[in-house]
């Protein structure tokens, strides 16, 4: 492995034993002298990130899938970003550079609306959030860059057709790839470990992705038109920033361009930013060293053009390697593979001898639409928990009825049962988010806890497309405290419905019984908010039939609801 | 580049990709419509609406129901014919039982037709359990073409005809629809053949509160009881987080809570394979309250 690491500290050196981190990785675990703080929510993420822009004096990277100027940080009414930005990159006493870098494509972009302001939005399948006020900045600012000499705005393209390599892909799989990267780095030309910042981020610059923790229904600080958002990123220094800076320039200067596609392009015409890959050459890793960072951290990419797939294969060794819990904050749970790994492994783990139950918590959203209904079936079916989507029950066992001493059922289910009966006495809670009201709280997050011992966050979805095709960025870290902290924050705040901030006194400590604690304080309290729920929208229909308007008596206590869809369909949208 | 986005986002707007957003909406007005025709249901169970069984097809049946299970050695050409046999005999069991090899292609090759006939045979007969099938294949489109109102029509059928779940089924959705106190009362029906699902949904009927189950304690408490006892952990899961919560006004209780929890870690593991064991003694580990909690020495009894 190169690994540029510092030798003298034996006891760090001791501490990275971990058997978190996969032998043959594209960047280094970096032992020590790194620094990893959870941001938790667009308040807190996007205000790190604004307060970082604001103090920036040499550089400031962005990339991101989506962008839009027209936002602020600080929520409705701040500051804008493109004005930010423009302000930064003029400042008359400094010379600080403005580099964004956002993914665009031609196919990619009738389905999603990640640059408001480029191209025809009213023709765009989605609602950027924002104001008509916000529309015109919007495209005033694209011309307005034009003559801000030090800030460049460059669109990279992913590419259109990469067959064989084993994957059949559909068209919607292809034409729909995404560089899907978040981060920022801030004055890392000055390469001094207390300055230059950097973030790796779940968040995208896009008005829908700010809330607060509490997200609350009638909030007056999110963007108009948006809506409860639950969302997560990281604010890291020290050594890593060394391999993000990699990650940065060699997509600036368009290295990871292959097959058939734009690659980077840059979006003003006297844009001559060339070779940044040069300029910053004599800055290493060692210059980001600082002892009072205490964390290990690892950057790991999702690269289909370099072959790297490298957050999957953490993600399936964490799994491996858990012995109490597995924590997943994820948009999406739509990885079938990923679930037969995690039962294969833990009946290993069981057959050692692990009487105990071992206790999976999964917080995603309902699918949004029939065509991601079925690859989150295939894995909430393989976990054990088909009849949270009856109807893809009823399609799977048209004919299986429940009294099943007077009737057989099918091979295939026997199949089910009798793995799920070896599957090392695991078990699955799969929650969603909603407000008191039952608003749906969007969950955009994509973070992996294990055991209090190991956190990765970053930018990659539980699906195929995160995980093999599009390009992702995430951090990972064996700092126990880090995955520790972050537990009980996200729990106590799903579980109560704050900030989660008595979590951190309050939560139990990771141990078998403090995990079955929380999984049988979890279970009843999902599966009642999913029963006031339904019974709450029994009674608006009551209500309109009698042409009365319906207020609510009963409303959730805490946030967690128990996944449920009651849709179906059979196509697949990846 | 942004002509030629313009150009394919006109392309794309031509070619109606926001089509079809109101679909379910429609599709659930008319399956609304269709059910509230029928709201109302005089309450059977299956024994009560069907024949008393021929004891020679009982006697095949069971024999073949063996033979599926691997409690005794046959092929499935023997299972078919027993089947067969018993459905000569108008054994109402039989149809679904070889109906579903032929659906599902179990041991033979997939007849589906072959299945919906012996379907529509069963139907014919006023037997419920074949609507119930029937209204399955026509959600999912097995053998038949996929019709979802068509399949509520059968479904509401078969609930008539005393199909437990059914019964269940029809009365989840009329109360989803607003019909509070139609679904209630069907969800009862269902309750009254043993469906643990429909007496914890019957719990927290009353534990929310509707129009027709106003909030009552002691009711909630005795569904969520009775379900527990029919071995859904579920159940059990709720009321030891109830009695430690103090959910439904409770007074917090930890001792009756630990019992729950005990029972519900029993079952749980059962329910994991598909199995409810029927707990014979629980009111003897957890009696409801105000009754005190007798001394118990842990033993949990089921019957499978």
């Amino acid at each position: 492995m190169e690994n540029i690491q510092v030798t003298a500290n034996k006891y760090i050196a001791a501490s990275t034993s971990t058997p978190w981190h996969i032998a043959e990785s594209e960047y280094p675990i970096q032992l020590c002298s790194n620094n990893i703080e959870l941001l938790v929510c667009g308040e807190e993420a996007f205000g790190a990130v604004e307060k970082a822009i604001q103090n920036a004096k040499k550089s400031i990277d962005i990339i991101s899938w989506g962008f839009d100027p027209a936002m602020s940080f600080s929520g409705r009414g701040g500051e804008r970003i493109g004005d930010l930005l423009i302000q930064k990159a003029s400042q008359a006493d400094s010379q600080i550079e403005v580099r964004l870098l956002i993914w665009h494509s031609i196919t990619g972009n009738l389905s999603q609306n990640n640059l408001p302001g480029v191209g025809i939005d009213f023709l765009k399948p989605h609602d950027p959030g924002g104001t008509d006020e916000d529309s015109a900045f919007r495209e005033k600012w694209y011309d307005d860059i034009k003559s801000v000499a030090n800030l460049y705005f460059r669109t990279r393209d992913m590419t259109i057709c990469q067959l064989g390599k084993g994957l059949v892909q559909s068209a919607a799989f292809s034409l729909a790839r995404s560089h899907h990267q978040k981060m920022v780095l801030v004055d890392y030309e000055l390469a001094d470990p207390t300055i230059s910042i950097g973030f790796v981020m779940g968040h995208n610059s896009l008005m829908e992705y700010w809330d607060d923790q509490n997200h609350n229904d009638e909030s007056t600080k999110r963007f108009d038109s948006c809506k409860p958002w639950q969302d997560l990123s990281t604010k890291v220094a020290g050594m890593i920033l060394y391999d993000m800076n990699q990650n940065f320039v060699s997509a600036w200067d368009n290295k990871d361009k292959s097959g058939v596609n734009f690659g980077t392009v840059r979006y003003k015409q006297d844009d001559n930013d060339d070779n940044l890959t040069a300029k910053r050459e004599h800055i290493t890793a060692l210059d980001f060293l600082d002892l009072t960072y205490i964390h290990t951290a690892q950057i790991l990419r999702t690269q289909p053009q370099h072959g790297v797939t490298d957050i999957y294969k953490t993600y399936k060794l964490a799994c491996q390697q858990a012995h109490y819990y597995l924590y997943f904050e994820n948009q999406y749970f739509r990885h079938e593979e990923l679930a037969n790994h995690l039962i294969k492994v833990q009946k290993e783990v069981k057959s050692k001898g692990r009487t105990s139950f071992f206790n999976v918590f999964v917080v995603t959203n309902p699918p949004q639409s029939t065509g991601e209904a079925l690859s989150t079936y295939e894995m909430v079916k393989a976990l054990g928990h088909p009849n949270t989507m009856p109807k893809y029950v009823e399609e799977d066992n048209a004919i299986k009825e429940k009294d099943s001493s007077d009737k057989p059922s099918n091979e295939k289910d026997k199949q089910l049962i009798e793995q799920l009966e070896k599957d090392a006495n695991m078990r699955v809670l799969i929650a969603t988010l909603m407000t008191p009201k039952g608003t749906p709280i969007y969950v955009h997050s994509k973070l992996l806890l294990v055991d209090d011992s190991f956190f990765l966050l970053g930018s990659a979805n539980i699906n195929r497309r995160s995980m093999e095709i599009d390009s992702e960025l995430a951090v990972c870290t064996a700092y126990h405290t880090l995955a520790s902290t972050a537990r009980k924050k996200l729990m106590s705040m799903h579980y109560n419905g704050d900030n989660g901030e008595s979590g951190l006194q309050n939560e139990p400590a990771c141990s078998i019984a403090g995990m079955d604690e929380i999984f049988e304080n979890w279970q009843p309290r999902m599966q009642t908010n999913l029963k006031i729920w339904k019974v709450n929208e029994a009674k608006r229909e009551e209500a309109e039939k009698n042409g009365k308007t319906f207020i609510p008596e009963n409303t959730l206590t805490g946030h967690l609801v128990e996944f449920y869809y009651d849709d179906y369909g059979r196509t697949r949208t990846d | 580049m942004r002509e030629i986005l313009k150009t394919a986002l006109v392309l794309l707007t031509l070619l109606g990709v926001s089509g079809c957003a109101n679909q379910g909406d429609r599709m659930n007005s008319s399956i609304e419509k269709e059910l509230a025709k029928n709201l109302h249901m005089t309450c059977v169970t299956e024994s009560e609406s069907h024949p008393a069984l021929d004891p020679q097809a009982d006697e095949w049946f069971k024999k073949a129901r063996r033979i599926q299970k691997g409690e005794e050695t046959g092929t499935q050409e023997e299972v078919i014919k027993l089947y067969e046999q018993a459905i000569e005999r108008k054994h109402w069991k039989a149809y679904t039982n070889l109906a579903s090899i032929y659906l599902n292609g179990d041991g033979v090759k997939r007849d589906t037709s072959k299945g919906i006939k012996i379907l529509e045979a069963g139907m014919k007969l006023n037997y419920a359990r074949c609507y119930a099938m029937m209204a399955k294949c026509l959600a999912s489109g097995r053998g038949v073409r996929a019709d979802e109102k068509a399949s509520w029509v059968y479904r509401r059928r078969a609930a008539e005809l005393g199909d437990s779940g059914a019964q269940f089924a029809v009365g989840e959705k009329i109360f989803s629809l607003g019909y509070i106190a139609e679904g209630v009362d069907m969800m009862k029906c269902a309750d009254k053949q043993d469906d643990f699902i429909a007496a914890h949904e019957l719990g927290y009927y009353y534990s929310i509160g509707t129009s027709a189950t106003p909030f009552d304690q002691q009711k909630a408490l005795y569904y969520f009881q009775r379900a527990t006892r029919l071995g859904y952990y579920k159940a059990a899961s709720y009321l030891r987080y109830a009695f430690d919560g103090g959910e439904m006004k409770l007074e917090k209780d930890h001792e009756r809570a630990n019992r729950y929890r005990t029972v519900m870690r029993f079952i749980e593991h059962y329910n994991r394979q598909d199995i409810y064991p029927v707990i014979t003694n629980l009111d003897a580990i957890v009696p409801l309250p105000p009754a005190p909690l007798p001394k118990w020495d842990g033993k949990i009894e089921i019957e499978k």
